[in-house]
């Protein structure tokens, strides 16, 4: 009670100080708040509406026409009262009047969807009772045509006889390619569309009787089917995907707003090092009425503990704003309304976060009460504090490990992380030590400069908590441009005019001549088709590669190998490499196959990373029901930005020709009138294959990126923020403990000017060295990022480095003088009143 | 004469409590006169000290110092003055830690841009017997190097009025002897006027006149 007691006094009793800290803790917090809400939210309404997102409560897809056989299995698990309905879906090109357009066709039975249904905006007959589409309301637009008109689909015209209004499965209308059109199953193979080899998803969505256990159903259904190209997913496992496909957004934001805790942890170990400092004298006292060094400690832990309970509060109120924000600019990805409610699951780890993330943050300091000692009452010398010992600072490294590793879902991307950032702040910490050494050794005529340098150097502690402060904010500033300069460059590289003006795909085999013909009539040449062959893997070096059990994994890592587990593969053969493929490892293939012993292959150096291959292992194919092996003999770096075919997995040449394939294949860059031109000629020659315009597609893409980026600009605005929060504190501590010293100066004969001065050149000194070392930081921990995410390609934005440091300046220099404004209008009266 | 005091009076306001803290305090001295003001703790010592050091300003009466009234100066006049003509010897030294010793003596020096700072503020730490402590931090000297660069500092101005507040308060007994027979020998040969606050009866009785101020009166 007496522990308690005098810790509640210590809180009351220093309202600068609880204050300070719980304002930083709130704002560190804040970010990491928000974003875990927002996460909840989303994933709860999710999941109150997965039956409708989904249509149904069980689907079952794949790339390719289920085999009879397999169905059937699965069919006798189905309880009784079981309805079904079967849907394609596929990329097609439609054509009205002298233009065309790819769009997304979904082939449906009447009965679809059995769970919700899709709104028309005007009543419509069934799809089923004539060749007719019910169309978005975008193609219509695009193509300038209204409800009535005729379309021509593949070989077949449908007239437009619903334009949706509303559609539960059109989930991620923001990301999405191409409009969507509805037609009837009866009539999709009367357009010629489906061919062999075709790009199809096939699914069959499925509800059940009441009391049905969905989820042992799903693992029946999976354990049952023997193609591991084939995916059963219940309502739920399609809402919580829906809401992972933000995932890799979500875990960058997570990351950014993690780094606006670590700079409020910056701000926290200094202000409870200053305040341990202040608070010496009196803990000196409590030991000497016979306390002990271990209750002083508690004590201290106590009150860390109740701030950081206190901090929770401005941080839901913070987090309460930060959600709609959130909604505001990733709510277009998502079907439904996101509320912005903080669920007490969010509000429980960010209690947990804030009290670890506190304690940890001043546990190293909490070493120097043993420098507390009774016999310093007795001593002229003031308590001078002391180094905390470094091994004290691995609990704070170890929960930010963690933390990232949570908030990034990988073990790989929260290391390389905190890695990052554990350099980035080394780098700073040395350079900043170094140049604050530096700067107190010149000798400058201005005395307001002269007394800053000195002020600088000779209190380093608090000169470097700032400079670190700023300068990984800066760094964080500047970072995310540099990531987009490195993202354009990447979708555009080597120069836009290089990448392909169209993309085709689902070209048969005897249409590449034709596809040919109609291009040399119009000067063109067509860059060599790459055959796309359809495969899954048999076995790896012998052993049955395993299709796992169909569940998600937790970490990033663990999903990707499970998608890729659970995808059939599209296969190729070309003798050589591509432009935008290079050696990654191992070595060329020799020549074409001729028949004896295992076939080579080369293998994407990600993909097979992913899934575990090496060179040397043997792959042994299923290609349409004949067994095929291939020995990988090289990894390849593939650019897939380049809009070139590429594939994963290659064969030499000599090997695939007999087997089914269809084609695909680039058009090189040309004039837009042209490109729609011969665009319009394929179609209507060639219906069945599907165009994709590259420019349209770089533009939505680079358009998704600055939406996402946005959100990202303002987490790491939050950190920035944050950031001056800590300077702020510090010129607030610095001044407190300094109040003597400018007082002193005004009865020495210091003006305001003087003061001002010092205080500008200061902080000023301190914005410009930092934010221009983090700018710096940034450009060079772009170049190792754009390494890892971009495969070496890397752009540099100059502009942002140049002007962001005299932007942050400018704001440190302000939030400097918000800070001391006050000891610098008082009366320098207060240093007689103190001692005489 | 170098320094007047005529029947000042300051008050404030504690609360709902007036506080009259000098009802009409007067004195007057001569150049190189040495005065000692004591009195018990809460008499007002550091409230006449504000005054005499300008730093505040009373509510009736004049101070008046080398012939100037403190009260006809603006705030930016009456810090140059103060600057050039007062210098301060505080109890706790008050010495600035990131500056060295032979950089806080030139501080005042500076702040007035004075062209030989550097040699006036060698010459004054020679003086108080710091010279080899030029380069050292407050932090890495004693108790009694501190107070003797701060009376170095004080002095560096060659002001009319030295004020002094219990220099030797924080010192032990024989450092204390040591540094007033520093003060005062320093003050005889600059010929500067000294006042000095304190309750010790025994380093009162050193100056040249002794004053007790007692209930807001200077006897």
């Amino acid at each position: 009670m007496t522990l308690m007691r005098l810790c509640w006094r210590e809180v009351i009793n220093h309202p600068r100080f609880t204050l300070l800290f719980t304002l930083n803790l709130a704002l560190g917090i804040c970010g990491f708040l928000a974003l875990d809400a927002f996460k909840n939210s989303l994933s709860q309404e999710l999941l109150d509406q997965s039956k409708k997102i989904l249509s149904a409560e069980i689907e079952v897809s794949s790339r390719h026409p289920i085999a009879s056989d397999e169905w059937e299995k699965a069919r006798a698990l189905l309880p009784r009262g079981t309805q079904i309905t079967e849907v394609r879906s596929m990329f097609s090109m439609v054509g009205y009047g002298d233009e065309s357009r790819l769009i997304q066709l979904k082939s449906i039975e009447d009965n679809f969807p059995l769970i919700g249904k899709i709104e028309l905006d005007s009543p419509a007959p069934a799809l089923s009772s004539s060749p007719s589409l019910w169309v978005y309301p975008e193609l219509l637009q695009q193509l300038k045509m209204k409800v009535g008109d005729s379309l021509q689909l593949g070989g077949k015209p449908f007239r437009v006889t619903g334009i949706v209004k509303d559609d539960p499965q059109n989930l991620i209308s923001a990301v999405a390619m191409a409009p969507r059109a509805y037609l009837s199953q009866k009539w999709l193979d009367e357009t010629g569309l489906v061919r062999k080899g075709s790009t199809v998803s096939y699914a069959r969505f499925m509800t059940f009787p009441k009391g049905t256990d969905i989820n042992e159903l799903r693992d029946r259904l999976f354990d049952a089917f023997v193609d591991p190209g084939i995916r059963v997913e219940t309502h739920e496992q399609a809402s919580q995907q829906m809401a992972r496909l933000l995932g890799y957004l979500n875990d960058y934001l997570g990351l950014v707003s993690l780094t606006a805790l670590m700079l409020a942890s910056v701000g926290l170990g200094f202000l409870f090092r200053a305040y341990l400092s202040g608070r010496s004298v009196d803990m000196a006292i409590l030991l000497s009425v016979g306390g002990t060094l271990g209750q002083v400690k508690a004590l201290f832990l106590f009150q860390i503990f109740v701030l950081a309970s206190f901090a929770l509060i401005p941080s839901v109120f913070l987090g309460m704003v930060g959600i709609p924000l959130l909604t505001q600019l990733l709510g277009a990805f998502f079907p439904v309304a996101v509320e912005p409610a903080v669920s007490m699951s969010s509000i429980f780890k960010a209690f947990v976060v804030s009290v670890l993330g506190s304690l940890f943050a001043c546990w190293p300091l909490l070493g120097l009460v043993n420098q507390f000692q009774p016999a310093q009452l007795l001593s002229e010398n003031s308590y001078s504090g002391g180094k905390p010992k470094l091994l004290h600072w691995v609990p704070l490294l170890l929960m930010y490990w963690g933390l990232s590793i949570w908030q990034s879902q990988s073990v790989e991307l929260g290391t390389l992380f905190i890695v990052a950032f554990l350099i980035s702040a080394l780098l700073a910490g040395a350079l900043g030590w170094g140049l604050l050494k530096y700067i107190g050794r010149l000798q400058v005529r201005s005395l307001s400069l002269r007394l800053a340098l000195r002020q600088l150097s000779r209190r380093p502690f608090a000169s470097l908590s700032c400079f670190m402060a700023l300068s990984l904010g800066a760094l964080l500033v500047n970072l995310i441009p540099q990531i987009e300069a490195s993202l354009e460059a990447e979708i555009q590289q080597p120069e836009s005019s290089q990448l392909p003006s169209l993309f085709l795909f689902d070209i048969q085999e005897e249409q590449v001549q034709p596809l040919e013909e109609i291009l040399r009539s119009e000067g063109l040449e067509l860059n060599p088709p790459s055959p796309l062959i359809r495969a899954r893997i048999l076995s790896v070096n012998g052993e049955a590669f395993d299709k796992g059990d169909g569940r998600e994994g937790l970490t990033r890592e663990q999903q990707r190998e499970h998608r890729f587990r659970n995808r059939g593969f599209n296969l190729s053969y070309r003798g050589s490499f591509s432009e935008s493929e290079s050696l990654y490892s191992g070595r060329l293939f020799t020549s074409p196959y001729e028949g004896e012993g295992t076939p080579e292959i080369s293998v994407e150096h990600r993909f097979a990373e992913r899934l575990g291959f090496d060179l040397g292992d043997v792959l042994e194919f299923d290609i349409q029901g004949v067994p095929i092996k291939g020995e990988i003999v090289n990894l390849r770096r593939v650019r897939w930005s380049s809009f070139q075919p590429n594939f994963f997995v290659q064969f030499p040449e000599g090997v695939l020709e007999p087997a089914p394939k269809t084609f695909i294949a680039s058009i090189p860059s040309m004039e837009s009138d042209l490109k729609l031109r011969l665009q319009n000629r394929v179609v209507q020659a060639l219906p069945n294959i599907s165009i994709v315009d590259v420019g349209r597609v770089v533009n939505r893409i680079t358009s998704i990126a600055d939406q996402m980026l946005g959100a990202v600009k303002w987490m790491a605005a939050l950190s920035l923020f944050v950031g001056f929060m800590v300077v702020f504190s510090i010129a607030l501590q610095q001044v407190r403990e300094r109040r003597w010293d400018l007082n002193l100066m005004k009865i020495l004969g210091g003006r305001f000017e003087d003061l001002q001065g010092l205080i500008c050149w200061e902080f000023g000194l301190l914005g410009v060295m930092a934010s221009f070392l983090g700018a710096l930081i940034s450009v060079a921990l772009s170049f190792v990022l754009s390494l890892y995410l971009f495969d070496g390609v890397w752009a540099v934005n100059v502009w942002v480095p140049l002007v962001s440091p005299i932007a942050l300046t400018v704001l440190t220099v302000l939030t400097a003088m918000l800070a001391v404004r006050g000891v610098l209008r008082e009366s320098p009266q207060v240093i007689l009143t103190d001692v005489a | 004469m170098q320094l007047e005091l005529k029947s000042v009076k300051k008050s404030y306001e504690q609360g709902e409590t007036h506080i009259e803290v000098l009802k009409g305090a007067s004195l007057s001295l001569e150049p190189g006169q040495t005065l000692a003001i004591v009195g018990q703790s809460g008499s007002g010592k550091s409230t006449l000290l504000s005054l005499l050091a300008g730093l505040d300003r009373p509510d009736e009466g004049g101070i008046f110092v080398g012939g100037k009234s403190l009260t006809d100066f603006d705030e930016k006049g009456l810090s140059s003055f103060r600057a050039r003509k007062i210098g301060i010897v505080f109890q706790r030294f008050h010495l600035v830690s990131t500056l060295s010793a032979l950089e806080n003596i030139r501080l005042p020096l500076d702040l007035a841009s004075d062209a030989d700072a550097k040699g006036k503020s060698e010459e004054a730490l020679a003086a108080v017997g710091l010279s080899h402590r030029a380069n050292h931090f407050p932090s890495q000297l004693s108790g009694g190097e501190c107070q003797r660069v701060a009376i170095a500092r004080a002095m560096v101005m060659r002001p009319l009025l030295l004020l002094a507040d219990e220099p030797s308060g924080n010192l032990d007994a024989e450092t204390g002897n040591r540094i007033m027979d520093l003060l005062f020998n320093r003050v005889h040969e600059t010929g500067m006027t000294l006042i000095l606050v304190t309750h010790n009866d025994a380093l009162a009785s050193r100056c040249q006149r002794v004053l007790r101020l007692h209930d807001g009166i200077l006897q």
